[in-house]
């Protein structure tokens, strides 16, 4: 018996996803090579940006903006992480697809990483290549004299990697738990967004504890600061929180040069109150261990997943319920602080009012998508009442610290 | 040798299969057939280790099918329903096959490609129904496997293909010892093939045995008795049992379980009008033992 991870089709199963690739490929060349390409040419024939070409500071966002963090290319390089997690996986919702690949000679490990690997090296790959050409192109075909490498900003493009694998390795995970494609995507929105979704209303109970009608947002209780503070504690779990915080501005690489510069020339200049350069290095172990932890759990997933329920909306029966609830108290907390918004922040009653009815009908409304017959809308009527009291202890308990 | 050892299987609340235990020898053509619903799909997707059973466990030598590579190396799965790559060409399919068969036969799926017809560089979306089963069934017979199991694939071959399908299975049989497994509605066409047959009902087995002995032991007589208790005393003959009766006048239509031998001795110590034993088809056998377990249509108004 094979004792190795990969299957011997590896390469072919690989070739199968050329077309996908090669677009993917296309997309991010016009996006970073060529738009640096037009820029410099651009640039070089418009005389008038001839002096604004040599400043440091320009040279830098047009850096960030072509191939850095906040570029085009690397929020393609993220949306091709769900497609490729969805056109590696899919086949897990079609039985004449698991007949074919689980009838193989190949043990589920090994269909798993083949499979994984693939989809991972699938989308790294043209990304690394192409960045590395527009980091050439960048560096030594511009026009730019004391312009130095920057070797700290490798941690961008290592950023996004990271996230790659990252959300990746967490829509794989979706696609896994999930038995249709419906289901599959439903659940990808489910399993990013639930933290950033868990994040605003945490930010939002927020508001309404350290809220002082006389002196606004002064009043701040350990238990409100213990509130504000655990999203940006826990968040490096999320991928989808960590690309935000990063577009937010946060966790922008700062380099010394940079730095130096602003302090000179615009002392007033937001960007300065945050010079985390330390802060990228530091938060990558956590990504790894995250990502690792990820992959084993879509892993033992996979192992132990019963493929005659292919077809139904989640592979795992018990689970059902767990993300059912989970899904009807956000939209209950949701509820509560959007009827709070429009009522004040006195208005309690409104507060759970809007909870209430938020949850009952988010209730109704995935029980129908789920089971598609209104009559069995109140099947598990256990998951709405529990949903309800748990919604209205949250809001009691937030209400009582305010 | 396949061992189905007391294999149970339930989806939610419906029990596919229900301890079901098979011996399925080596050298033979085994035709499992069943009701709709019965679990054959289900139990052919355990014996090619795709599902998991929930009690018991299906061995092929000794080993457990579920999760094991070595032994999966000798099944061959044919699908009802197969999936083909998208643009794949007979012949890279092949390609694909030989990196996950080790005994995979390129020249022998080459040569038999050409003998059928088939365009080896043809995308295979292109082809018909009947095509992709033949490409299905040649794959499966280049995979040199020691077992191969056909899940209603002879439904889509016409008949000269298939008897040139089945030609090559004899001929595998014999040469290296192939062991077939066919699941099939059409019993006219098991009838021809099969050595050994097993009835699937709801979830559990009706009977699996040598087509020969089971012939052997199921009879049909047409009769006409002389007087009305002859039959009673026939349904109380040691050895006999009277599974179904019709009659049309005094034309009485009787299936019988029992030794020939007796079932003569009987009618002829009766000194009926007339009788005469026919032999069993496989269909009629397939309907008289579901009939027993109350498997019938009834009241349908025509």
């Amino acid at each position: 018996m094979s004792n190795r991870l990969i299957s011997k089709s590896f390469f072919k199963d690989i070739k199968l996803n050329i077309p996908l690739v090669v677009l993917y490929s296309i997309f991010l060349f016009l996006f970073m090579f060529v738009s640096v390409l037009i820029s410099y040419s651009d640039y070089k024939t418009n005389l008038d940006y001839m002096e604004e070409v040599y400043k440091m500071d320009t040279f830098f966002d047009f850096r960030e903006g072509a191939i850095g963090y906040l570029s085009a290319g690397s929020v393609l390089v993220f949306i091709f992480a769900a497609v490729q997690a969805f056109n590696q996986f899919n086949y897990l919702h079609s039985k004449t697809k698991v007949d074919f690949y689980h009838s193989l000679p190949q043990s589920r490990l090994k269909l798993f990483t083949t499979k994984y690997l693939s989809g991972l090296l699938e989308g790294v790959i043209p990304y690394a290549i192409i960045w590395l050409l527009s980091f050439i192109l960048c560096h030594f075909v511009a026009p730019m004299p004391g312009i130095k490498i920057d070797y700290f900003f490798f941690y961008a493009f290592l950023s996004v990697i990271v996230f790659y694998v990252m959300l990746y390795s967490s829509c794989v995970l979706a696609m896994i738990l999930s038995g249709t494609n419906f289901t599959g995507i439903c659940m990808m929105f489910v399993i990013n967004f639930i933290f950033p979704i868990f994040a605003l209303i945490l930010n939002g109970f927020y508001s309404i504890m350290s809220y002082d009608f006389y002196n606004l947002y002064e009043s701040e209780s350990p238990f409100a600061k213990f509130v504000e503070e655990l999203p940006e504690r826990i968040g490096f779990i999320s991928p989808i929180f960590q690309i935000f915080k990063v577009y937010d501005g946060y966790f922008i690489y700062q380099p010394k040069e940079l730095v130096e510069y602003y302090t000179k020339h615009s002392p007033n200049f937001g960007r300065m109150e945050n010079p985390t350069i330390q802060f990228l290095p530091f938060r990558f172990p956590a990504y790894v261990v995250i990502t690792i932890l990820i992959v084993v759990v879509a892993y033992l997933a996979y192992k132990h997943m019963k493929l005659e329920r292919t077809g139904e909306a989640l592979i795992f029966k018990k689970s059902e319920s767990f993300f059912i609830t989970l899904l009807t108290i956000c939209a209950g907390l949701i509820g509560c602080l959007f009827f709070n918004e429009f009522a004040g922040f006195d208005a309690t009653g409104y507060a759970y009012f809007g909870g209430i009815l938020f949850t009952f009908l988010s209730y109704g409304i995935i029980q129908f998508i789920y089971t598609k017959d209104i009559k069995k809308t109140f099947q598990r009527k256990w998951i709405l009442i529990i949903s309800e009291i748990l919604v209205f202890i949250i809001i009691s308990l937030v209400w009582s610290f305010s | 040798m396949i061992e189905i050892n007391h294999v149970t299987k339930a989806f939610d609340d419906v029990t596919a299969v229900d301890d079901l235990s098979i011996t399925i020898r080596d050298k033979s053509v085994f035709g499992l057939i069943g009701t709709n619903g019965a679990g054959k799909s289900t139990l052919i997707r355990m014996i090619s280790g795709i599902y998991k059973c929930d009690f018991g466990n299906i061995q092929i030598e000794n080993e457990d099918v579920f999760e094991n590579e070595a032994v999966k190396q000798n099944i061959f799965l044919i699908p009802e329903e197969q999936y083909f790559m998208s643009n794949y060409t007979p012949l890279l399919l092949g390609k694909y096959y030989a990196t996950q068969y080790p005994n995979f036969d390129m020249d022998r799926y080459l040569k038999l490609l050409d003998d059928f017809g088939l365009d080896k560089d043809k995308k295979i979306r292109s082809f018909s129904k009947g095509m992709k089963k033949q490409v299905q069934m040649l794959l499966g017979l280049s995979a040199n496997t020691k077992y191969l199991i056909c899940d209603e694939t002879f439904d889509g071959l016409d008949p000269v293909m298939r008897f040139a399908v089945k030609s090559l299975i004899a001929n595998d049989m014999v040469e290296r010892g192939l062991t077939c497994i066919i699941s099939s509605h059409n019993l006219r066409e098991l009838e021809d093939v099969c050595d050994y047959i097993g009835l699937l009902h709801k979830g559990g087995i009706l009977l699996s045995e040598e087509l020969d002995n089971l012939k052997f032991n199921l009879h049909k007589v047409q009769c006409v008795l002389q007087e009305d208790d002859t039959l009673e005393s026939i349904e109380t003959t040691e050895g006999i049992k009277i599974i179904h009766k019709e009659a049309r006048g005094r034309l009485l239509t009787l299936t019988l379980e029992g030794n020939e031998e007796l079932v003569n001795k009987a009618f002829e110590e009766k000194n009926c009008v007339f009788y005469e034993i026919i032999p069993l088809t496989l269909e009629e056998i397939f309907i008289s033992k579901t009939k027993e377990v109350g498997y019938d249509v009834k009241s349908i108004n025509f």
